[in-house]
């Protein structure tokens, strides 16, 4: 046997992959938006009533983000979070999300980039 | 100096898979030698995270995902990017999940070999990164894979750019 596989369900596996997709993606959004934006970790904290240390760990990926903690942060920033589930068929395959979350800025409508049997509930706009 | 496929007819060298969906085709080659093998056999099930990562995954789920990342071709650089070990220049890598450690070379572009691994806690005794510094490179000398060869970037970018 030259080949090494885990022992471990494809569901268990997705379950830990969306996890770290879904934070790297939300994180990756989160700091490309501050950077835009010049907002600093301090404005932020603020308007959550946090300490800016605990913003500083959600940011580095330190810290569980909860949804709660997704909405809350996209609040502080004037972004919307979104959702798209799409099939993971071979168009998808090594795409960097085949479960896209993103953000997007409150009250932009985008034109829906459809793709044949995929349901957007609504526009994904940031892969950084 | 050995081929790649002797390397792994000999037991020195195992690929993985990276528990790659169906349809789903690999970009990248990951091996493990056969001393890393043994720890994700016999250690990884029973290794728990250190919670410094509030809420972190299991180290096995954390392993999962990260080799089969790297070996389906997803991005590799957020939170926690590949780095170079230092000194620089000797093409001894680590690639990094929260509470793991992987550090191994590059013989070509896209394709990496784990030599040692370890958890974050292990790595942060005094000259314990140093040990696993030299372990990799005397590691990467007797397996002699197209006679040792290595690859040096600035960047890891430049090694794992599909």
């Amino acid at each position: 046997v030259t080949s090494f596989s885990f022992d471990i369900s494809q569901k268990d596996l997705a379950g830990a992959q969306f996890i770290s997709k879904a934070s790297r993606r939300l994180i990756a959004a989160f700091v490309q938006k501050m950077r835009t934006e010049k907002l600093t970790k301090q404005q932020i904290a603020e308007l959550l009533d946090v300490d800016k240390s605990t913003v500083s760990r959600m940011l580095r990926g330190n810290s569980n983000l909860t949804l709660r903690t997704i909405g809350e942060l996209a609040w502080a920033m004037d972004l919307d979070p979104d959702l798209a589930l799409k099939p993971f068929d071979e168009r998808m395959v090594n795409q960097p999300m085949s479960v896209a979350i993103s953000v997007v800025h409150s009250g932009t409508v985008r034109p829906a980039n459809r793709i044949p049997g995929t349901v957007i509930l609504s526009n994904a706009g940031i892969h950084p | 100096m050995s081929t790649r496929d002797e390397c792994l007819a000999q037991g020195l060298l195992f690929t993985i898979s990276g528990n790659l969906r169906p349809r789903q085709q690999p970009e990248r080659l990951l091996m493990v030698t056969a001393d890393a093998r043994a720890v994700l056999v016999q250690d990884l099930k029973t290794m728990t995270s250190d919670n410094f990562y509030s809420g972190s995954q299991s180290p096995l789920e954390q392993t999962a995902d990260i080799f089969n990342r790297f070996v389906s071709g997803d991005a590799m650089g957020h939170p926690l990017p590949p780095h170079e070990m230092s000194p620089h220049g000797q093409g001894v890598f680590r690639l990094r999940t929260h509470d793991m450690r992987f550090d191994g070379w590059f013989p070509a572009k896209n394709f990496f070999v784990i030599a040692a691994i370890h958890t974050k806690q292990q790595c942060n005794a005094p000259g314990f990164n140093n040990a696993i510094y030299a372990q990799v490179r005397a590691t990467r000398q007797v397996i002699g894979l197209n006679g040792g060869t290595f690859m040096t970037a600035g960047d890891y970018r430049d090694l794992i750019q599909l």
